[in-house]
This record gives C-alpha cells, structure tokens and sequence, in this order.
C-alpha cells in the first residue's frame, strides 16, 4: 500500500517540494510557448489535491506525525509536526490551491513571458510557504516560513511594478507584515522565557507548550500575538492594506492571499491561543477583546464593501468583514470555556473554523469570477458593466453562487457557519456577567445586520454588473472565460453547495480537530448518530437539516414548474420592452449604480464613513458632481502616525553634524554608556 | 427527528391549507380596509379572481432579461412553501419540523428576498433598480431585530424549533409576560416592514415614488407575476402564523386526533380573522412614512426587542 512507507506529513513535505519544483521550471521555462508553460499550473493542482488528501488523512486517522530535520540553527533542527489542526487547514489551503492553478492555467495563457515567469515562479512558491507554516513545529520554522509567505506575496502583489499605485500598495502591504513579524518575534520570545528547556531548544512549540508564565506575561503574549496576527488576517484597525493590495494583485493572487493567507493567521491565532499558550490559562476578557474586534470588523468591513465600485476593492472589505465573522466565533469560544460553558464553546469554535474552510472557497470563487470578468471586459468599475448574465453565463452563475454562500443564505455554506454561530450566541443567558451576556447579544444582532448587509451589497455587484444592460462598450462585447477558469470556478462553487448541504462529514471532522486541540468536544459528535441532520445540542433545543430542505426545496420548484407549465397560458411570442415612464429617452446609465445603491447605507451610517462631496452649482455651466469616500483610519490614525514618525525622524536628522570630530564625540558617549551600563 | 408517512401527509396538507389562506387573508385584509374607508369593497375572494386570471394571461418576457428573471418566481414562491412547513400551524407538532428551526426561516425569507431584488435589477429599468434597493434596506434593518426576538423567545422555551417555543409559551401562564408583549411589539413592526404594509410601503398604489414592492414586480407579468403575488401573500400570512405561534399559541393542538385538529383550526381561523382586522385597521390609521423614516421605525422595533430582553432578566429571573 501506499500508506505503508509514508505519512501525511512526509507527504505535505513532498508536496512542497513540489511547488518549490513547479515553481522554478515555469520561471526557467518562462521564454517557451504555449501548452509548455501552463502545463506547471496542471502539476501545481494536482500537487493541491494531494495536499487536501493529506489533510484529510490526518484528520480522519487521528495522526500526530513529528519530523526533525538536521538544518537550521545549532541546537535548534527544524521541527515539523503535522497533527490535526495543520490537516485542517492542509485541506483549506489545497482545495483552493488545486482550483485557482487550474483557473491559472487557462487565465496566465496570453501573458507575456516576463510576466509568465514572475507569477509561475512564485505563486507554486507562495504555495509551499504557505504549507510550510502550518507544519512548522518551532517557533524559528513557524517565522521563517510566515517571512517567506509575506515576502513572496509581496512579490506577488508588485507584479505590475510599474504602476506608482500598485508600488505604494505593494510598500503599504510589506511595511505592515513586517510589523505583524516583528511583534509575533517578541511574543514568541516572552513566550520561551516561561518554558523548561534553555537556550534555542526553548522555541520548539513543545517546550512553548508546556512552559509556564506568570500571569501578565501571557496577557502581552496574547496581546502582542494578536496584533500580529491580526496585522495578517486585517483585523481593524490593521486591515488597511487589504483594500490597496488586493485590487492590486492579478485574480488569481488575490484569490490565494484573501482566500488562504488570512486563514494562515486565524490558524497562528488558534495555534497560539489554544495550543501553546493553553486554554486554562485565558480569561474571559481576552475572548471578550476577540469578540468586540470580530464584531467591529464585520460590520466596518461590510459597510464599506457597500461604498466600493471597484469589484477587487470591495471584495477586499468583504475578507475583513469574513475574518471579522470567524473572529466572533472564536471570541466566543473562548469566552464560553473561561466560564465553564464547554457544549456553547465547541459550537462556536466549530463554527469559527467552518466559516474558514467556507470563506476560501467563496472567497476565492469571487475573486476568480471578477478576475474572468475584468480579464473580458477590460473594466476595473462596475459601473460600466451590466448584462453579463447573458454574456457569460458560466462566470454569471459561478459568481451568484459564491455571492449567495457568503451573503449566509440556505442551503449553500455561509448559511451553516451563521447558523452554528448564533446557535452559540444564544447561550449568552448562561454567563454569570451581565456585561458579557448583553455583549454576546450585541454581538450576535451585528451579524445578523452584517450579514444582511452582504446579501445587500451582493445583490448590488451581481445586479450592476451581472443583470440588466450593459453601461458600456466592454460589458456590451464581452465573451464566457475559457474552459479551464471555468472547471476551476465550478470546482470551488460545487464546493460551496456541497458544504452547505452535506455539512455534517466536515463538521465530524472539525470536531475531531477540536477534541485534539482542547481535549473536549459537542455532546452528540456529529455523524455518530445520522450524516442528515446538524443537532449541535439536542433535536428539541435547535436542528436544521440542510439536505431535507434542499431536497424538498428543489422538489417543489419542480413540481411548481412542471404544474405551472401545464395548466397556465402561453408566453407571448417575442421580447416586448420594459416600461419607460412614458419617457423615451432612457438610457442604460439611468439603471442603478453601485453608488446609487449604496446611498442608503452612506445616509444612515455616515459616521464610518469620511465623505467628501462636491455638489455642482446650479448656474455652473460645466457641473460636476464629485464623490469620495474615505475610511476614516487614514485620517484619524494612520496619517497621524506617519506625521510623528517623520517629525522624529527630523529630530533625529539635526544629530548629523558634517564634521568627523562631532561622530567621534558620539561613537565616544554610545561606548561610555555601553560600558555602563553591561558592566 | 422523526418522519414517516403522516408527517408527509400532515404536510402536504398543511402546504395547501397555507396556498388556500394566503389569498385569502389578503382578500379579508383589503375587505376589511375597503368597509373601514367607506368604499364598496372588493369581494374576499378577489386574490383567487385575480390569480387565475394572471395564470391563465401570456407572460411578456421584457427586453433585456437573463435566464434569473425566469427562475426567480419559482425561487420565492418555493421558499414560501418550504418555509411554511417550518412554521406549526394548526399542531404545534409540524410536519416540516425536522428541516430547521427559525432562524432557518429568517434565512428562507432572506433568500426570497435577495431573488426578488435581483430579478427587479435584471430587468435593467430604473424602478427595478430602486425597488430591489429598498427592499434590501428594508431587509437589513428588520433582520437584527428579527434575531433579537428570536433571543427573546429562546429565553422562554431555550429552543429555537418553533413548535417547541409554541409549546412552551402555551403551558405557560395566560397573562404575557412583559418580555412577551415587547417581542410581540417588535415583531409586529419587523412584520409591517417586511411585508411591505404601511407605514413603509403602500401595497395598493403603483405611485413610483413610494413604492417598494410593486417596483420589483413592475416587468413581471402573467404566470410569472402570479407565481410572485401568490408567494407575497402566503409570505404575509406565514409572518402572521409565526406571530401567532411565538406569542398567542392558545388553542393550538399538541396531541395526534384529528378532534383536537379541527378545533385548532377553527381557532386558528377566529385568530386569523382578528389579526387581519386589527392589520387593516392599523393601516386605514396610519399615513405612509418617508424612505428615510423607515430606519427609525426599524429601530424602534430593534429596541422593543431589546427590551423584552433586558425585561426578562430584570423582571422574571
């Protein structure tokens, strides 16, 4: 068998390899033609499926397979470890890998070689980073890799580098995940200073496992990990590059970075919380801290989705909004085990990591379906789109369907990570605290409005672009994308519909996860009893279940259909016009625009926003009506940030003195006080 | 999490039962409103006129229109009926129970809806276009406080099944508890707004500058638009029957016996009659409000929700 000589982890390991391997023969075979080149992205899919198997090969046989490797610094060899939770998110990253190489395949076809060699270096590179980080097992390997998957996705994002927009947004990007670096070094460090062993041997995660800290010293642990984390995965008020890096990047790109990078932090937050740090060592504030960040980020997240015309843009706010729904999961949880409350726990743990299988895939599917649409219509404003429904009808139904999962609706996947979610959320009555149970339900209200706020905005992008007529000449002579971005977007949107009915076997598999992480898991595991239904706690408290409803949804549409059909009245022959008002002169610029649609939101939420409005004069001849809406960290807190730092910076430049004799003076004084102070 | 041949039975009855009364609520509900402002009304079983007439017109299919235009009728019909197996009608005990609980519905309705927008946006016109705006605003402000009352009925019963939460409050004492009556409140608010009634909308005018529903449905036509009406109206009614089993579930059957069925039925029937009274004469009083009161009418009813929160602790802990 082929079990017999290899472990899920030797294979990950193999699969790396392979990457790094795909990646260096498509940049050596970058001056070649044709079928040569995109044949890398067939091998670096196929090396995806293999990475998805062998995550589920850990998850399903309950395998903890450790490696040393004899490299790295002296008395610290590369640990690696493949247990439970890397195989979960082993799967996230190789099913959006396998799909977003194959979309690759076709969608890199027409580059020019420079541009082919870039992307077919470092995208199959970006991949084994990525894996790399969820093997590591120390906490050297663990930065090393994340470095590594920063710096190739900047890469990444510069790919156009010409652009003076896309250098800024590649700089912005670069400059914030090397603070999230530079800040999870320190927390890894006052992490070592608590474990057993000394010396480098210190930083392997088993020896971080079982150190012990004093109390405040895991409060900055936690606190600083945080905010490296959430420097990565864009939790405010660190999601900043996200909007800038996203639209910058080509499809595919940004399909990874949104789809699986940010996952890699929420993995480092679980990894880092729950596995070194230690559960019995949280308190409930620092759930409640997780909870209010998620809760914020939602719905800032989504409230500026809805001010964005630019479709790379606004799905980037979405990844913020998302990685906001997974953090109240996972605040939740923590702060239902701070209080003894492990059954609401479990649930909302599972429903956090859920949401994250279930966010690559919609995630990724909608970035691949605005790459295919900007690739055929030439437009970055969904503005000048409309109609493509009709164009592209593959790409058209691709995107409903991932715009239907992540706006939560039954029976596609969003729905049950929402469902799992408020299921936990209403055992708020349980905490002892007034104040956290009013948050908890707080919390839970703004994900209902988040999350009927997305189906909103999705209705907008899928209405603009996809429905009605054409605004401009590029949505007017549009063609359906090619064969393999469209297998590659099914593969991901068959995804979303087969988590959303048959979510139970994953969920068994979530739950085997989380017994290995923290030692307890749901009362009823599901898929002991039935694969039908969801019973979080039990069938009198709360039951949905997805395959019935699809089932006999899909039931009655087609006996309505076919009844309808046969005893209704004929369809007139022909297309008639819509009605005009009585005013002929309309054009397809009198359709909604994605601005127009927002405008509610902007009314009514208009403190999130900055909006600067230049409205025309009446007597103007030449009017001009000029919109610009801001998000209000720049002004309030970025800018501010840069000001200081450039005034410090000018302090620190009157130090400069043309004559030597001024830097021996000061060479003289740093060796003095060295002296003094390391007597 | 039981099934078997009654349970289908019991709910393809109860689907025909909700396609027959549907309608028919409509026709009371204009009925009484036409008596009230001294019109001669319209008979009650004007809705049935109207939609076999629509099934049996041409469908007109408008320039411009994909391949959704066609299936969103059938989507928000279907979810309306599906839906209504989720909610007990005459047993607290319904067929459909083992699908989902309520916020399973809240998810139903949501689809409905976002179908509904998007088939206004298809048809490329600029009434489509505001229309499905107005909807999904209307949409995500009710949405929170539908939660909140959901949280408000789960502290009673700790159940998010409907039929549990009905059995709960029916064993319950008569005299509402104050959290019962503010969720009651809030919720009759959430049911105005999301059925397009006044204050926020007017379901008899096609004035275009305050319409919401209408507005979507202004390019459906014969079948299509039948299929449409007909699932607003059962919409409607769904949003009465859930309201009715969350806060007034007396006289609801609990045991099998087609006796205690029949009863319930007729109960049910009388509540029905009342409920559409009281509707009509709340929107024979009231004036439509501006587009731009409706998020503090909405708000409203997401602090009502709150309250019958916060009162539950404070009062009945």
């Amino acid at each position: 068998m082929l079990k017999d000589g290899i472990s899920p982890l030797s294979l990950s390991l193999m699969v790396m390899a392979g990457w790094t391997f795909c990646g260096l023969l498509g940049y050596g075979l970058s001056r070649m033609s044709g079928r040569v080149l995109t044949s890398v992205f067939y091998w670096s899919a196929l090396l995806g499926l293999l990475l998805v198997y062998s995550g589920i090969w850990s998850v399903a046989d309950d395998r903890n397979d450790a490696l040393r490797l004899p490299l790295g610094l002296p008395g610290l060899p590369f640990h690696l470890r493949q247990d439970l939770l890397s195989g979960y998110f082993l799967v996230v990253l190789g099913s959006v890998a396998a799909a977003v190489s194959f979309y690759s395949c076709g969608f890199f076809k027409k580059e020019t070689p420079r541009r082919f060699g870039w992307l077919s270096l470092w995208i199959p590179v970006f991949l084994a980073a990525m894996t790399g980080v969820l093997v590591a097992d120390d906490a050297f390997v663990f930065l090393l890799f994340w470095e590594a998957m920063a710096l190739v996705s900047f890469f990444l994002v510069i790919t156009d580098f010409s652009g003076a927009r896309i250098r800024e947004a590649g700089f912005l990007y670069l400059l914030l995940a090397h603070l999230g670096t530079s800040l999870l070094l320190i927390s890894f460090v006052l992490l070592s200073l608590g474990s057993p062993k000394s010396g480098l041997g210190a930083l392997s995660f088993d020896s971080l496992r079982n150190g012990s800290l004093a109390p405040g010293m895991m409060i900055a642990v936690f606190f600083l990990s945080l905010a490296g984390f959430g420097a990565k995965a864009g939790i405010l008020p660190l999601h900043i590059w996200l909007p800038e890096a996203h639209p910058a990047a080509p499809a595919p790109v940004s399909a990874l970075m949104s789809g699986v990078m940010l996952k890699m932090a929420i993995y480092g937050l679980v990894r880092m919380d729950l596995g070194l740090l230690g559960i019995k060592h949280l308190v409930p504030v620092m759930g409640a801290v997780i909870l209010v960040l998620g809760a914020v980020s939602a719905l800032f997240g989504v409230l500026h989705a809805l001010m964005q015309h630019e479709p790379k843009r606004l799905l980037a706010y979405h990844s913020i909004e998302n990685i906001g729904i997974i953090l109240i999961g996972f605040g939740l949880s923590i702060l239902f085990f701070t209080t003894h409350h492990p059954i609401p726990a479990t649930i909302a743990l599972s429903a956090s990591l859920f949401h994250t299988l279930n966010h690559a895939l919609f995630k990724s599917l909608l970035f691949l379906g605005v790459g295919s649409v900007i690739a055929e219509t030439g437009s970055h404003d969904i503005n000048h789109l409309g109609g493509l429904m009709r164009r592209m009808p593959y790409t058209g139904f691709f995107f409903l369907i991932g715009s239907l999962s992540i706006s939560g609706l039954p029976p596609f996947n969003g729905f049950v990570s929402e469902w799992l979610t408020f299921q936990s959320a209403l055992w708020a009555t349980d905490l002892g605290e007034t104040f956290y149970r009013s948050l908890v339900v707080l919390a839970a209200a703004l994900l209902a409005l988040a999350s009927a706020l997305t189906a909103m905005c999705f209705v907008k992008v899928v209405g603009v672009s996809f429905l009605g007529n054409p605004r401009g000449p590029g949505a007017g002579n549009a063609r359906e994308t090619g064969i393999h971005e469209r297998l590659g977007m099914g593969f991901l949107a068959a995804g979303c519909i087969g988590l959303g009915i048959f979510p139970v076997p994953v969920l068994a598999g979530i739950d085997r996860v989380i017994r290995s992480v923290i030692g307890a898991g749901l009362p009823i595991p599901p898929l002991s009893q039935t694969w039908l239904w969801l019973v979080p706690v039990s069938p009198r408290q709360a039951q949905y279940s997805p395959v019935l409803l699809a089932g006999s949804f899909a039931l009655v549409i087609g006996l309505t259909w076919v009844v309808v059909r046969l005893f209704s009245g004929k369809n007139a022959k022909g297309v008639f016009p819509t009605w005009n008002s009585g005013y002929p002169f309309r054009t397809a610029r009198m359709q909604d625009s994605a601005d127009a649609f927002g405008q509610p939101i902007r009314h009514f939420f208009s403190p999130f926003f900055l909006i600067d409005r230049h409205l025309p004069d009446p007597s103007d001849p030449q009017p001009e009506y000029r919109l610009k809406v801001e998000d209000p960290h720049w002004k309030f807190l970025y800018r501010p940030v840069t000001r200081m730092i450039l005034f410090l910076s000018g302090l620190a430049e009157r130090l400069r003195n043309p004559r030597i004799s001024v830097y021996l003076v000061y060479s003289f004084i740093t060796l003095f006080l060295l002296l003094i102070l390391l007597r | 999490m039981s099934g078997g041949a009654g349970s289908v039975l019991g709910s393809f009855f109860q689907i025909v039962l909700v396609g027959v009364l549907g309608p028919l609520l409509v026709g009371w509900v204009n009925w009484v409103r036409g008596v009230l402002s001294n019109r001669k009304p319209p008979s009650v079983i004007q809705p049935f006129r109207d939609l076999f007439k629509l099934f049996r017109k041409e469908t007109i299919r408008p320039s411009g229109t994909s391949a959704l235009f066609g299936l969103a009728p059938y989507v928000v019909f279907s979810a309306m009926v599906v839906a209504s197996l989720l909610i007990p009608v005459v047993s607290t005990v319904s067929g459909g129970r083992a699908m989902g609980d309520a916020i399973v519905l809240v998810g139903l309705f949501a689809l409905a809806r976002v179908f509904m927008a998007l088939a206004a946006m298809d048809t490329g016109t600029p009434f489509g276009g505001m229309g499905g705006r107005r909807e999904m605003m209307v949409g995500f402000l009710a949405e929170p406080a539908t939660i909140l009352v959901l949280f408000t009925t789960y502290l009673l019963s700790h159940s998010t099944m409907t039929g549990v939460t009905s059995e709960v409050v029916r064993e319950g004492s008569v005299l509402p508890t104050p959290s019962l009556v503010f969720g009651a409140l809030a919720y009759f608010l959430i049911l105005l707004g999301e059925n397009s009634r006044i204050p926020i909308d007017n379901p008899a005018t096609h004035l275009e500058l305050t319409m919401i529903h209408e507005a979507m449905l202004l390019e459906y036509s014969g079948r299509n638009l039948a299929l449409m009406e007909w699932g607003s109206s059962i919409k409607l009614l769904l949003y009465l029957l859930l309201g009715i089993s969350f806060f007034l579930p007396w006289g609801m059957s609990g045991s099998p016996g087609w006796q205690g069925d029949l009863l319930a039925l007729a109960a049910l029937g009388g509540k029905l009659v009342v409920a559409g009274a009281a509707l009509a004469l709340f929107e024979t009083l009231m004036a439509k409000l501006r587009i731009f009161r409706v998020p503090e009418f909405m708000t409203l009813a997401f602090l009502l929700a709150i309250l019958g929160f916060l009162s539950h602790f404070i009062l009945e802990v």
